[in-house]
């Protein structure tokens, strides 16, 4: 039970965190637009066979969907995806999943 | 990201106990929360359940009525039927929805909806409420339009699996269970159909069952269409793996399919009669009948949307998502249903609440396994159009991949899995 109470104390405190940065419109339009990202990447942070993109940095993160729009990145799924993306978007997208914590 | 209901509604001076059938969470005196009910609790249905409660952040109060206690997706389906997956590993709990997000799940279902009074009658004879109404509610098998001999009699026989759980079972365990060197022989469905390419990622497993352990079966596909999702790769895909097992004929070169005899298990058509030692039979498909007596449906049998919202073009405070829908140029699909819960979720919170809408975006990516690392997709991103939900970039695999792109095509989709399931139930 310790275990659980530990992670449910950390779910805690990441909601709390984002729940503070949520007046910044940029995260939620990025929370808006994540919605067809987290079926594949998932807001756990876990990685199965999809690497984990919680909590990284945003512009590293602006960086390589840019790669992806210039198909400098290979992987198909991921350039069709970020074909249609403005820049603006893209930093949405990384100011909202800078803010989650991978559960441990 | 989850929003701790325990917290909520012990401040609430709430109930956290949710102990299924009919109990709903207590709600303070004076409680004016608008309610939304979500008919269907799979992959549109719960999503949406979710997407509701968890982003109004309780200022909704949400009802989900789905009759089944655990829910068993089709998507994956094949990869049991293959052997790549366990039975189990396709079965979700509804327990997080009710428990963390304070969703009222009602095991129950909904017969009929009364749109005029707003309200929902369930098989129980208990009445819901509603000041929105999402109805996600899956297909059902139009089993009289496959051949004279064919009815709902004979799914025991010759399953169609097309609806995951039992058939699911059953249906593996007519593959395993065919004699040496028997038919095998599938009945695809003609358009349009919940999952494209299902049909032929089917034909791909029972093929690599068929490979390991009964190497000089059959398959024999009658196809009413002439073309299918992936043709190319799939064909490819045979022939490298499967060669000389699998014959796809389309029915229109054979002047149809007449009669079907589950007895002697023979399929005639004007040109030839086949004998099956085990088939699959996939009738065409229709709106689950929920959406045609809550009058949602068109001539078609097919339920109208405006393509920004999900919302039925039938009633303003219903919204349709699903296989159910019509949001062409998307396929039917889970993750296109999951995709639209999400648009529709933001829309209902939007009326309900006035919280903001975005301009609708969808997505879907299919992904099919045609042998072992031998995976392939076709995908694209959309957004809402003029007339109907157009596509703003696609992608498809390629014959001639090298295997690390196919194998990590499959990996890609087993994370999927994974992601999309936890997106849904919690």
């Amino acid at each position: 039970m310790g275990l659980l109470i530990r992670l449910a104390a950390a779910a805690s405190t990441t909601l709390v965190l984002a729940t503070a940065v949520h007046a910044d419109e940029k995260v939620e339009y990025g929370e808006y637009l994540s919605g067809s990202c987290v079926t594949c990447h998932q807001l756990s942070g876990a990685d199965n066979g999809i690497p984990a993109i919680v909590g990284w940095d945003a512009e590293a993160f602006v960086e390589v969907l840019l790669s992806y729009k210039t198909k400098e990145r290979d992987n198909k799924a991921m350039q069709t995806i970020a074909i249609p993306l403005s820049k603006e978007e893209m930093e949405a997208l990384a100011a909202y999943f800078a803010t989650i914590k991978a559960k441990e | 990201m989850k929003l701790n209901r325990r917290e909520f509604n012990i401040a609430a001076g709430a109930s956290t106990l949710t102990l299924g059938l009919g109990a709903a969470p207590m709600v303070f005196a004076g409680n004016a929360k608008p309610k939304v009910v979500v008919i269907g609790g799979g992959t549109g249905g719960a999503t949406a359940a979710r997407y509701i409660a968890k982003d109004s952040k309780g200022a909704i109060d949400v009802t989900l009525i789905e009759p089944t206690k655990r829910y068993y997706t089709c998507y994956f389906s094949n990869l049991y039927i293959g052997g790549f997956r366990e039975y189990e590993s396709l079965g979700h709990s509804y327990a997080k929805l009710a428990s963390e997000y304070g969703i009222n799940v009602i095991h129950d279902w909904a017969v009929t909806v009364d749109r005029k009074k707003k309200m929902v009658v369930l098989g129980s004879g208990s009445m819901v409420p509603y000041d929105k109404l999402v109805v996600s509610p899956g297909i059902d098998l139009k089993f009289a339009s496959v051949a004279e001999g064919y009815s709902v009699a004979d799914q025991g026989i010759f399953p169609h699996a097309w609806k995951s759980g039992t058939q699911a079972q059953l249906l593996k365990a007519k593959v395993t269970g065919m004699k040496q060197g028997g038919t095998f022989l599938m009945v695809p469905p003609p358009n349009p159909f919940r999952c494209p390419p299902g049909p032929y990622e089917r034909i791909s497993m029972i093929a690599h069952h068929f490979k390991n352990n009964n190497p000089t079966a059959k398959i024999v596909i009658l196809d009413p269409k002439d073309k299918f999702s992936k043709m190319g790769l799939f064909k490819d895909g045979w022939e490298r793996h499967y060669k000389g097992m699998i014959d796809w004929q389309p029915l229109s070169s054979l002047g149809g399919l007449k009669s079907i005899n589950t007895a002697t298990g023979e399929f005639v058509t004007d040109l030839d009669t086949f004998k099956a030692d085990a088939a699959c039979v996939i009738p065409a498909n229709t709106s689950g009948q929920i959406a045609k007596t809550a009058g949602l449906t068109n001539d078609k049998g097919w339920c109208p949307i405006h393509q920004g919202s999900m919302k039925s073009k039938v009633d303003p405070d219903v919204y349709v998502i699903g296989d159910a829908s019509v949001a062409s140029s998307m396929p039917k699909s889970g993750f296109a249903a999951n995709s639209q819960a999400k648009v529709c979720a933001m829309a209902v919170r939007g009326e309900l609440t006035k919280s903001k809408v975005f301009p609708a975006r969808y997505a879907n990516t299919c992904w099919s396994l045609i042998a072992p690392n031998d995976g392939v997709k076709v995908g694209a991103t959309y957004k809402a159009g003029d007339k109907k939900i157009d596509p703003t970039s696609k992608f498809i695999s390629k014959n001639g991949e090298d295997a690390d792109t196919r194998q990590a095509t499959y990996e890609e989709s087993v994370g999927w899995y994974a992601g999309i399931t936890a997106d849904i139930f919690g």
